[in-house]
């Protein structure tokens, strides 16, 4: 495990967000934009109501679908490096 | 300041007083061939006066070539017919020029500013067609030219009457339901769909031969508010996708509510942005939306509105 695993991922506030049964959509209020998150994507922001480890999130993918952890920590890291990018989310330091 | 010219201490003012799109009206001039409300109105109803519009707006927070708009004012321009001022929720002015003839008048009126005065009310504007099925009604969405009015006028001849034809005003109510207010009941026909629907031997209401389409109007019914069962997305077919009729879920059933939303998608950065948004969520959680996807050959119009026909008997069932 990396200290990077181990750090926190939060929310970054500006956000609205509206549930479409499993899919979620988040409005962009400064850019006037809106996002589509998938099953996977807005399960993870779900999560990131309370901020969160990396490890912690890996696990809930891991029991809540259907995927392998390797697989998981790939496509996790990659979805929060975009969320990341984009400014969803931030590094929480405390 | 501008007097209006009914507005004399002497002449009390008449206004006509309509219900549609589930909205109260009261105009400084009659609506052509449309009955008036009788018993009592919204305590603000949408006023609709005739006078000098201001030429623009000061500091607009969007502006396109036909538009203007800040906060809660939108100055609509349409070259060689009119000029319209719309003011917050309730107040539509035009100025109307001498080469626009009464018909696109009022299209423009009862499209553009019902649209942006029910949008700043917090209900959805969709460009649809609405007819009636199952206590309800059905909206057939999607932008200029995808057939909404001629299936509306085939699914006529099936038993689903006209409730709305290219506005459709959705009202969020409590407990998920949503309420469309019926509009004046006459369609816009492209010339060669009047053909197609063997409608040639009709005489229409109006022409409108810059387009080219007719407008027919049909057997007046009383103008009420029905609740939203379905919305199909009109879509013509392409090699990736097939005709048919699919159901839209999550994401992409809201995409697709956007992209038939009856106005400029910069003004929904203006005003009420995160309630409509909501709205659009709602609606696309709680109403089944589907994408009917058929062949460009207008010819076969008559047996896609049989199987939509079918396929709206079937939420007569659910």
């Amino acid at each position: 495990m990396t200290p990077e695993h181990e750090q926190l991922y939060a929310r970054q506030p500006g956000y609205v967000a509206a549930n479409l049964g499993e899919e979620l959509a988040i409005l962009d209020l400064a850019n006037n934009s809106y996002i589509g998150f998938n099953a996977t994507a807005a399960h993870v922001w779900r999560l990131l109501q309370e901020p969160q480890t990396f490890v912690g999130l890996s696990q809930s993918m891991v029991q809540e679908f259907d995927v392998d952890e390797e697989r998981c920590s790939k496509e996790l890291s990659v979805l929060l490096d975009g969320l990341l990018k984009a400014g969803l989310i931030r590094i929480d330091n405390g | 300041m501008s007097l209006s010219r009914h507005n004399t201490l002497l002449e009390p003012v008449r206004r006509y007083r309509y219900e549609l799109f589930g909205l109260s009206l009261q105009s400084d001039l009659a609506i052509p061939g449309l009955v008036e409300a009788e018993g009592r109105m919204d305590a603000s109803p949408i006023q609709i006066e005739f006078d000098r519009t201001p030429e623009s707006i000061v500091n607009p927070d969007y502006q396109d070539e036909a538009v203007q708009a800040s906060a809660c004012e939108y100055l609509f321009t349409y070259p060689g017919m009119l000029r319209m001022y719309v003011n917050g929720d309730r107040r539509i002015v035009v100025e109307r020029f001498a080469e626009c003839d009464s018909t696109r008048m009022w299209t423009l009126i009862l499209g553009a500013g019902t649209s942006i005065v029910g949008f700043r009310r917090g209900f959805v504007p969709l460009h649809a067609s609405v007819v009636k099925a199952n206590d309800g009604c059905v909206a057939l969405a999607g932008q200029s030219g995808f057939g909404k009015s001629t299936l509306a006028a085939s699914l006529d001849s099936f038993g689903y009457s006209l409730h709305a034809d290219d506005l459709c005003l959705i009202q969020p109510g409590a407990n998920s339901v949503f309420d469309v207010g019926g509009g004046v009941r006459e369609l816009r026909l492209w010339d060669d769909a009047v053909e197609i629907l063997d409608w040639s031997a009709r005489e229409p209401y109006a022409t409108i031969p810059e387009i080219p389409k007719s407008v027919y109007r049909l057997k007046p019914e009383p103008i009420s508010l029905l609740p939203l069962r379905r919305i199909y997305a009109l879509a013509f077919s392409e090699e990736s996708t097939p005709p048919g009729i699919y159901r839209l879920k999550g994401v992409e059933a809201m995409q697709t509510l956007i992209g038939c939303l009856r106005m400029r998608p910069g003004l929904l950065s203006i005003g009420s942005r995160q309630r409509t948004f909501e709205s659009l969520a709602a609606i696309g959680r709680e109403i089944a939306i589907y994408r009917l996807v058929r062949p460009h050959d207008r010819s076969q119009i008559r047996a896609w509105s049989e199987r939509l026909a079918s396929h709206i008997a079937t939420c007569e069932e659910q």
